[in-house]
């Protein structure tokens, strides 16, 4: 009580002398403890089996995967120091790192990864099977060199090994992953006590030098929003994800804390079923984008902590992404040209589904009810619970309009896949043969200039056709007490804590 | 009671138990939603569905699922859960102290409130402190448990920093700290039940002061106190324990909420997670198990008026 009424009183001085020199960070040292919120508790250890961030926000600390990437969605090295891809596309060869221990004190040799990639492609058990049938064949000529070779050529192939559900795991390891989870990442792990906390500890055998910079590590799941900032305000936790956007001013006010908004890789859009009349007229969607003030969405939903998109892909994917904003400005008047047009001059009445888990899409949902009636367009609104909403929209593509988001990819056609013709993903009911074309053809050519011209032009494609009214890629809002640094925003589910470190202890 | 009413007693109870449980598992497949589907979820690709299903057992016609189910009930565990792989009674039984530490010590924190503040209340009827325990037991019923519980969490744990804002430590661990971690949500959650307990308190007390053996042992000169104390109040506990018992279900629904706020890691949070994700063998097993619980703790209500009053033995 003491001590803390003197660090209060420490924290008072020295504040009002460094207000702004507290936000450069210090040089990174060692040692120290976290605790971070989980937002919820995890299903499971096992990064092969269970399908939520929940998991990977954990696990990604505890295992590696043969690809790395960072903030920008690079592909870096990870368990494997380099690779090389045949002139056919076909054969990858992975040149393991040496010297790599699993937390257990075993060798990492390529019959662990061998065993892994087996693990993540299993149909029924894996989540993320899906994107692994495209392995033929995986060999393991020498200890450390693992040769996988693909069924078709496949461009985005070393990105789906760069994922959080891409672990590495030891070979032979079975279902008591789940609970006792063992990798070769840079925490290990010590205990979990369900709905309450996963306490992980530093390895000191990590193959980064000098990483991580934390002994300690512990998860606490808060799952309620409140409950999780005023633990935040109270000391009780260091980091927090989601931190409510319209808590944000008032969490900055506090001296003892800090707010970070960074860039992420999400996606949120008034989904239109084109399956279904009237949104079958592209001038029926074209309207709907008229008509809508993104702009207000933005900031009503968000509060301004985002980025508006003008097609399926968020800003953060730096090269292949195109600002096509412009393209369809706020205009009541052209929009009800446009529903005149498509011989609605009256409007008419639909029903917008909102996700419940999900208050900002809802609430961007619930903003755009408001702005369709000024053209006519009379919207029942519709609250559906998670499963109802995978059962109804996703599934049986039953829906008429509904605002979602989705999580971005690292590789842009994996993302835009899901506008494919006839894909499972695809519940928008949109079709268009030059998409279908393209994509094929993007989805098989490693030559960079090619590719970045054919992830411009898919854009352009779903921005014309108005596939969906594309709206934000939100910020990623993070709350920090004052001494944590070295934290960053990955573009894929999950995250790691390697580079994060406390400035004072 | 007698060893045959005790028999019956216990048949009602395995029907009853029979029944819930055929009704949950009718109940869960007939709601919209699908576990393998909210595995897959919206950002995996491909096909796997049926695939998913099958490796879940999700695609076996019902009367093999509700087998299959019975024959882990008979295993002793409660049937597996599909998200965490784990049978349900050991997901359970992680939980469980949290959950009854939780809601014995509401029930606790409601009677040290609740009936003394309706005994006091009854024996000065009409006065301030009537009027006082009356406006309590309004407001108090009034009052929604989570936001009491968010006032607690400002008040003492952000403003006073007497308390941790949630979580819990095992009385296994430090005793003290588990006390600590359960202080506000005890009282979140037993306020409510100290206000109901206190209305029917101080109304069951009026009532039994009317009745004759009161008068009987006021003209007996028995002091006041002896009066409202043991002839009064000890009549008077019938009506507020059958209120207790039949509270214990919706004091098990208020620890789902309350452990949401406070981040304990009770049942509570296990039913929700059972719910959104369309753990169909983890909510049968749950219902089951609470259940049981509500009709056994019911069953120990019934039991306790013979203590409480004698007449009801030979009834």
């Amino acid at each position: 009580m003491i001590s803390r009424l003197i660090a209060a009183l420490a924290a008072l001085l020295l504040g009002a002398a460094g207000a702004t020199a507290a936000d450069t960070p210090p040089a990174p040292r060692p040692g120290g403890a976290v605790t971070v919120a989980a937002l919820a508790n995890p299903d499971g250890l096992d990064p092969h089996r269970s399908p939520a961030d929940s998991t990977f926000i954990i696990t990604m600390n505890i295992f590696d995967g043969l690809v790395a990437t960072n903030a920008r969605g690079e592909l870096l090295p990870g368990l494997a120091e380099r690779w090389n891809i045949s002139g056919d596309g076909l054969t990858y060869t992975f040149e393991l790192r040496r010297g790599v221990t699993f937390h257990d004190g075993k060798p990492l040799t390529s019959a662990d990864v061998k065993y892994s990639l087996a693990r993540m492609a299993e149909k029924g058990k894996s989540p993320h099977a899906a994107d692994y049938a495209i392995i033929a064949r995986v060999e393991t000529p020498s200890p450390t060199t693992v040769v996988i070779t693909l069924s078709r050529p496949s461009a985005r192939f070393l990105s789906d090994l760069a994922y959080g559900w891409a672990a590495i795991v030891p070979e032979g390891a079975g279902d008591e992953l789940a609970r006792k989870p063992i990798g070769t990442g840079p925490f290990r792990f010590v205990e979990w006590v369900p709905d309450s906390h996963v306490k992980l500890v530093k390895n000191a055998r990590y193959f980064v030098p000098g990483r991580p910079y934390l002994d300690e590590v512990l998860f606490k799941v808060i799952p309620d929003e409140t409950a999780r900032v005023t633990a935040l305000r109270a000391g009780e936790i260091d980091i927090t994800e989601r931190v409510p956007p319209q808590m944000v001013d008032e969490l900055r006010a506090n001296r003892s804390l800090r707010v970070e908004t960074y860039p992420s890789n999400t996606l949120s859009e008034l989904a239109i079923n084109a399956a279904r009349k009237p949104f079958d007229d592209i001038r029926v969607r074209r309207a709907l984008f008229h008509a809508i003030d993104r702009a207000a969405v933005l900031e009503g939903a968000n509060f301004g902590y985002g980025r508006l998109i003008g097609s399926f892909m968020a800003p953060i994917i730096g090269e292949y992404y195109v600002d096509l904003n412009g393209r369809y400005p706020h205009d009541l008047a052209k929009a009800k040209a446009l529903l005149a047009e498509a011989g609605y001059p009256n409007g008419f009445e639909t029903t917008l589904y909102l996700p419940q888990p999900y208050p900002d899409y809802s609430a961007a949902g619930e903003i755009i009810a408001s702005q369709l009636a000024r053209v006519g367009i009379r919207v029942r609104l519709e609250t559906l619970e998670w499963g109802q909403w995978l059962e109804r929209v996703y599934k049986q593509k039953d829906y008429a309009l509904t605002a979602i988001g989705h999580y971005g990819r690292l590789d842009p056609i994996t993302l835009l896949e899901r506008f494919k013709t006839g894909y499972n993903a695809n519940y928008f009911g949109y079709s268009n043969p030059e998409f279908d074309r393209l994509l094929n053809e993007g989805d098989v050519t490693h030559d960079r200039a090619k590719r970045r011209a054919i992830v411009r032009r898919l854009q352009e494609l779903l921005s014309e056709d108005a596939a969906c009214v594309f709206l934000v890629s939100r910020d990623a809002i993070v709350g920090f007490q004052r001494d944590v640094w070295g934290y960053a925003e990955l573009p894929i589910p999950g995250n790691r804590l390697t580079d994060v470190y406390r400035a004072s202890r | 009671m007698r060893g045959t009413d005790l028999l019956a007693r216990a048949a009602s109870v395995a029907v009853t138990l029979v029944v819930v449980s055929i009704f949950t598992f009718l109940l869960l497949r007939v709601l919209p939603g699908d576990p393998a589907l909210l595995i897959l979820g919206a950002e995996s690709p491909g096909d796997t569905l049926a695939e998913m299903r099958r490796e879940l057992g999700t695609d076996r016609p019902l009367l093999v699922q509700y087998g299959a189910w019975v024959a882990s009930v008979a295993r002793g565990e409660l049937g597996i859960s599909i998200r965490h792989r784990q049978p349900v009674l050991d997901l359970i039984i992680e939980r469980l102290p949290v959950t009854l530490s939780l809601s014995l010590l509401a029930l606790l924190v409601a009677l040290a409130i609740g009936l003394p503040l309706g005994v006091v209340a009854a024996a000065r009827r009409g006065t301030v402190v009537d009027y006082g325990a009356l406006a309590f037991s309004q407001l108090g019923q009034a009052i929604p448990p989570f936001w009491l519980g968010i006032m607690l969490i400002l008040a003492f744990a952000l403003k006073l920093r007497w308390l941790p804002t949630g979580g819990y430590e095992p009385w296994s661990d430090d005793p003290a700290e588990a006390l600590r971690s359960l202080a506000m949500p005890s009282l979140a959650l037993g306020v409510v039940l100290a206000a109901q307990i206190a209305r029917m308190q101080r109304s069951s007390m009026l009532d039994v002061m009317g009745e004759d053996f009161v008068r009987t042992a006021r003209a007996k000169g028995l002091p006041e106190s002896r009066v409202v104390y043991w002839h009064t109040l000890r009549n008077a506990l019938i009506p507020t324990v059958t209120v207790v018992g039949l509270q214990v279900g919706s004091v098990l629904g208020g620890a789902i909420i309350i452990e949401q706020i406070f981040a304990l890691p009770g049942l509570g949070r296990l039913v929700l997670f059972a719910v959104v994700n369309r753990d169909w063998p983890l909510i049968q097993g749950l219902v089951f198990f609470l259940a049981a619980l509500t009709v056994v703790l019911n069953l120990l209500v019934d039991l306790s008026y013979a203590w409480l009053d004698p007449r009801t033995r030979r009834a």
